[in-house]
């Protein structure tokens, strides 16, 4: 992306832009790009939600341009992702699961990457416990849209779009700014009703422990949370996720949770034998034929078990320390 | 006279205020251009229209330049931005 200079007097020294500005370019090239490949979707009757950028940009932020981002985040239903992967290949994109390793548990997040350009097709929001296919209705229910560059972009409906707010800043924590501004911003924009029926999602979805989590990162959330009701609910899942703890611990929080057996068991399985596209993305030997895959399904089997005296010993630190 | 009012395009152009900056890009060229604080006073002003008259009193009044400097400074800018269809025509005032 090459950037013409201008300025409107002869007289004017000579012109760089700022950082600001250049960083503003990059979410306007994130735009043309989230712009060009909802065209192509629709065209092949597929459907996608944005999420991030523009979605919260145009909504917290009286200008645009104060909230910077590179890459395009779509939201697909489950069922239609081998389609959506496929004409994102047929673009020119290629996966690219190097991007985000080492950034912990992200079954949801599937990135693909054309040159400096990236789409991450999402599932799920991270942070819900529900399966993708529970989920989608629920998030996908009453889209709302932005307008960017005269054209429309789908965005999640406001309650989901709030709750996405906590479910973000918790997964990157109380170091990563970008998220916490944006929890403050809606923490102080939106209603306690708006809130409130973000909560209410939360119940439906199975990511309440998440939202309280992202909540509490902020003191004026952490009143929220109170008000919400949020609190009242163990906070083992809370003091994991203070203490930056490994997946297998916050997956014991969250199957102790589970109310019933049956619940229990099928997360115990999801977690067991995940689907292919979160194997692809965990474990390079799944990104080798079918027989790296079939070897990726029984590493990952030997990898929850190995990690899972070491979690459980966390988990019950963090219960007790609750 | 003022002349004719000038307007930004209304469609496939998007751009971003960065405080007295402002960064766009142009879908239908796939441009992208920064603009520094005086291009970016006159953008402001097309973004709801105005005549080339009206925009070099803004720069003279904003940048304490002469108006019939701001006059041909405005008149290249305007200019500029036509041939790179950016701005139309509304209507002659």
């Amino acid at each position: 992306m090459s950037i013409q200079r201008c300025g409107a007097m002869k007289g004017d020294p000579g012109y760089h832009p700022s950082r600001s500005a250049l960083l503003a370019a990059g979410s306007l090239s994130a735009d043309v790009q989230t712009i060009t490949v909802l065209e192509i979707l629709r065209g092949q009757g597929l459907d996608a939600i944005v999420l991030k950028g523009p979605a919260i940009a145009y909504w917290l932020y009286e200008h645009p341009g104060e909230r910077a981002y590179a890459d395009t985040d779509l939201l697909v239903e489950p069922d239609a992702l081998s389609q959506v992967e496929a004409v994102l290949r047929s673009m020119g994109y290629r996966y690219g699961s190097d991007r985000v390793e080492n950034q912990g548990d992200l079954p949801e997040l599937l990135p693909w990457v054309k040159g400096t350009n990236a789409v991450d097709l999402h599932t799920n929001l991270l942070g819900i416990q529900s399966t993708p296919e529970h989920a989608w209705p629920r998030l996908a229910a009453d889209p709302e849209e932005v307008v960017v560059a005269g054209k429309k972009l789908p965005v999640l409906s406001t309650p989901a779009r709030t709750l996405h707010l906590a479910l973000h800043a918790a997964q990157h924590g109380a170091h990563e700014l970008k998220p916490l501004e944006d929890l403050r911003r809606g923490i102080a924009q939106l209603s306690t009703d708006t809130w409130q029926a973000a909560a209410s999602l939360a119940h439906e979805v199975d990511a309440v422990g998440a939202m309280l989590s992202g909540l509490t990162l902020l003191p004026e959330g952490n009143r929220l949370a109170s008000e919400l009701g949020l609190l009242a609910r163990s906070n083992v899942r809370l003091e994991l996720a203070r203490a930056g703890t490994p997946p297998v611990s916050l997956a014991i929080a969250d199957l102790v949770d589970r109310q019933t057996r049956g619940r229990r068991t099928e997360f115990v399985m999801r977690k067991l034998f995940p689907s292919r596209s979160f194997l692809i993305w965990w474990s390079p030997l799944a990104r080798k034929g079918a027989f790296g895959m079939l070897l990726a399904r029984i590493w990952r089997v030997i990898w929850c078990f190995w990690h899972l005296p070491g979690g459980a010993r966390k988990w019950l630190h963090a219960r007790r320390a609750s | 006279m003022h002349g004719p009012i000038w307007r930004l395009r209304q469609n496939d152009l998007e751009w971003r205020v960065i405080e007295d900056e402002i960064v766009l890009v142009d879908l239908a060229s796939s441009e992208y251009m920064a603009l520094n604080g005086s291009a970016a006073l006159l953008w402001k002003a097309l973004a709801e229209g105005s005549s080339e008259m009206d925009l070099a009193r803004l720069l003279s009044e904003t940048f304490d330049v002469p108006e019939e400097v701001a006059r041909e400074d405005v008149a290249l800018f305007i200019a500029a931005l036509r041939s790179k269809r950016l701005i139309s025509e509304l209507s002659d005032a």
